[in-house]
């Protein structure tokens, strides 16, 4: 899905559905993603006495994004998104990137990607691994020149002191910035 | 569109950052057998370039990029948008991908 342009210095924000990988009911819908569900343990087909078999969800970790420039560098790696909200269907994950001097002008793709493991249980007892698999999607986006790689101040402090004034700044990328008035 | 879809607007001269997640029947990410291959048709269904991508970035299984250069004016024009067909082998079928990006 393309993002858009962006100038060095903005933030890119991406959100990524954790698709539900729960009841054995609910794999074939992963199969064709067409019914994609929060990414949480389904217990409607345990049976009261759990003596049923029932497939779940275990041991998820969050999706994670990186970022490939156009000469293939991954330039952002494996950074961890958290979750948006879980109460939609299907669950979102988002993480902010900041386009800083790490991530270079023009075209570049984000992907995110996160693993998900079904267990199965009998009897209350998790047992055997049923399957593994790994979930990607992938964002272009181009990053333009003409911004600030540091970003944008958030806060700027005057400073004055006998021998010369300051300005003490603070980026959104959470950096400082220290400048004394040139003529002084 | 689950992958790419549309990917930007780019000058003529200037480069397209081609990009494939090769994926299995479920839509999982998967590793190719081989190399995935990449078509470019202009609107009116004419073939304007085409060949294999260059390489597969490390540590992001099945997913392969390629720096396509717009360097020939005849084939790219301003305000013509172009479909790009990928192709790859996993798991002994045959899948395809498709993007667009837009010459300004």
């Amino acid at each position: 899905m393309y993002l858009g342009r962006f100038r060095q210095g903005d933030w890119v924000t991406l959100t990524f559905p954790k698709f539900h990988v729960g009841s054995g009911a609910h794999k074939d819908h992963l199969e064709d993603m067409q019914f994609p569900r929060p990414d949480v343990p389904d217990w409607s087909t345990v049976g009261v006495d759990h003596s049923v078999y029932s497939d779940t969800v275990f041991g998820t970790e969050n999706p994670t994004l990186s970022v490939v420039d156009s000469s293939g560098n991954v330039v952002v790696e494996d950074k961890r998104m958290h979750l948006l909200d879980s109460a939609i269907d299907p669950a979102l994950f988002t993480v902010s990137l900041f386009l800083g001097s790490d991530i270079p002008v023009g075209m570049c793709v984000a992907r995110t990607e996160y693993v998900s493991k079904w267990e199965r249980q009998y009897r209350e007892k998790w047992y055997s691994l049923v399957a593994e698999r790994t979930h990607s999607f992938t964002y272009p986006f181009k990053v333009v020149p003409s911004g600030d790689p540091r970003g944008t101040y958030i806060s700027s402090y005057f400073y004055n002191r006998p021998h010369a004034s300051f300005l003490l700044g603070q980026y959104d990328s959470d950096t400082l910035d220290f400048r004394k008035n040139p003529k002084e | 569109m689950l992958d790419s879809g549309f990917i930007g607007h780019f000058p003529v001269g200037g480069t397209v950052l081609l990009f494939v997640q090769v994926r299995a029947q479920n839509l999982a990410v998967a590793a190719a057998t081989g190399t995935p291959t990449y078509k470019v048709f202009r609107p009116d269904g004419f073939q304007v370039d085409s060949g294999d991508m260059s390489n597969a970035v490390s540590g992001l299984t099945g997913f392969w990029i390629k720096s396509l250069e717009l360097t020939n004016p005849s084939d790219y024009q301003s305000g013509q948008t172009y479909t790009v067909v990928f192709s790859y082998s996993q798991g002994g079928t045959n899948r395809s991908s498709v993007s667009t990006f837009q010459v300004v």
